[in-house]
């Protein structure tokens, strides 16, 4: 028993928490350094004639040559907002590899994933030894944006 | 372009029971995908499949979620009044920004067929900050949106001034009471009848846009130009001015005009290359670096 407690919080030690994160790396953007784009796909008459609603965003990191898009909101101005960090997160990686926001992130959800299913072997070991209580399953709740990517990568088409 | 096919439906359902109604009017599974999310992000549960079906019949997705980004606004859009256009929200930053850097004592302005009214309130929003006094009216002859641009005003705690009016009424100027103006803004129907009746393969009007917005906020050429100018830009006292257009003879038109009348003329391109705007100033004018923004000054 003793020796179970020890492991779990010797465990939940190493995964920093959510609010320990490494802040977002927005200092690495520089206006100057970046060609913006706004595509809004196709070649039609555009004006009055069309009313499209996505406004995809383009940025072009002119010393390394990586490029991010977003259209991930309706707004044009959020978009640029959200290419921004994404680009600044890319360039983190670049920079500082080891510990980049992305791979604490990467390295945070493989260990919490880890401790999970230590904690499921251990539930399922506990319900095999207690076999009459019965078991509610848990509903997961997804914001959209994580259901929208799960959406993308069950897809598998390509268009 | 992906045809909708049997395939592609049989795809989508496997992805969400949501996702089929939604192939006509985009096409692609990952742009149906996004309207997908924007309809789950911005409209409750019970109304998705509503929703779904209405874009199935091509209603435009800013009528069912009833907003249209512009800018930093969120602007209320509502069946029978044109919906802004990315082309309007870029052009409109661009001006927004030019006349922050005047550092204007008094900005009044005329937005003429104000339709929702976005344009003069993102004007407005843009500058509430700085020292610039602010005097903005916009008009339109259309009831639903003289009452739409009211609500998005109030939505906003902004201050424009709504009128109805028509820009072919020579007293306009008076009716409004307005001769102290210094620009003069509108983006007009500039679609001529011919053009209204093609396909949009064929430089017409797109399927959503000709079965569901008003057709009185479409069909337009060089007859609005003209009075626009003859009506309000030379009788008042302004030096500025920005029309929206869709051709370059309609350019041509406002030049061949303004020029015999004192003005400075050019027009600027949108970011998809497309001639946008047609500007006109005083060459001695507050507005004279209007002519930074144009891509040709004629
Ligand atoms: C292309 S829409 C532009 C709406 C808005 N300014 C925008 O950029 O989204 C043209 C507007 O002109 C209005 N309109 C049409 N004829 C008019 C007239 N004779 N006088 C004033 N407004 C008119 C229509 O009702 C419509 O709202």
């Amino acid at each position: 028993m003793f020796k179970r407690h020890i492991s779990i919080t010797s465990c939940l030690y190493s995964i920093p928490k959510k609010n320990k994160l490494p802040p977002r790396p927005k200092w690495l953007i520089k206006e100057d350094e970046i060609k913006e784009k706004f595509l809004k796909g196709g070649s039609g008459p555009g004006g009055q004639k069309i009313n499209k609603c996505n406004s995809k965003v383009q940025l072009t990191h002119i010393p390394t040559g990586i490029v991010v898009t977003c259209q991930a909101t309706r707004s044009q101005q959020q978009n640029r907002d959200k290419a921004r960090e994404l680009l600044a997160l890319k360039l983190d990686d670049l920079y500082n590899a080891e510990n980049s926001r992305n791979n604490i992130i990467h390295d945070r959800q493989l260990k919490l994933k880890q401790s999970k299913a230590k904690k499921a072997n251990r539930k399922y070991k506990k319900l095999e030894e207690e076999k009459d209580t019965p078991s509610t399953p848990e509903e997961v709740i997804m914001d959209p944006d994580q259901e929208f990517d799960e959406f993308i990568k069950s897809a598998k088409v390509d268009v | 372009m992906t045809r909708v096919t049997a395939k592609l439906i049989r795809q989508a359902r496997s992805i969400s029971p949501y996702l089929p109604p939604l192939l006509p009017a985009n096409r692609s599974i990952n742009q149906a995908l996004l309207e997908l999310k924007w309809i789950k992000c911005e409209l409750p549960k019970n109304e998705w499949r509503k929703a779904v079906n209405k874009r199935l019949k091509w209603v435009p997705l800013q009528y069912i979620l009833k907003t249209q980004p512009f800018g930093n606004l969120n602007i209320l859009c509502k069946d029978g009044v044109l919906i802004p256009r990315w082309e309007t929200e870029e052009w409109c930053m661009k001006l927004a920004n030019l006349i922050k850097g005047l550092k204007l004592e008094k900005l009044s302005m005329i937005d003429a067929c104000t339709g929702t009214g976005c344009i003069s309130l993102l004007i407005n929003d843009e500058l509430k900050s700085t020292a610039t006094n602010l005097d903005i009216h916009g008009f339109d002859v259309s009831g639903k949106a003289y009452d739409l641009a009211k609500e998005n005003n109030e939505f906003h705690h902004l201050s424009v001034n709504f009128h109805l009016g028509d820009v072919f009424d020579e007293e306009i100027l008076d009716k409004l009471q307005l001769t102290d103006v210094n620009l003069i803004t509108s983006n007009p129907p500039y679609i001529p009848e011919e053009d209204y009746n093609k396909s949009v393969l064929l430089n017409g009007v797109s399927k959503s846009v000709k079965l569901h917005e008003p057709k009185l906020a479409l069909v337009g050429n060089g007859e609005f130009y003209y009075n626009l100018l003859y009506n309000l830009v030379f009788p008042s006292s302004a030096d500025g001015f920005v029309f929206e257009l869709g051709y370059k003879e309609q350019a041509d038109l406002v030049n061949e005009v303004a020029k015999l009348n004192g003005w400075r003329v050019g027009y600027m391109k949108d970011s998809a290359e497309k001639i946008r705007c047609v500007l006109g100033w005083k060459a001695d004018g507050k507005f004279k670096s209007l002519k930074d923004l144009c891509s040709y000054v004629y």
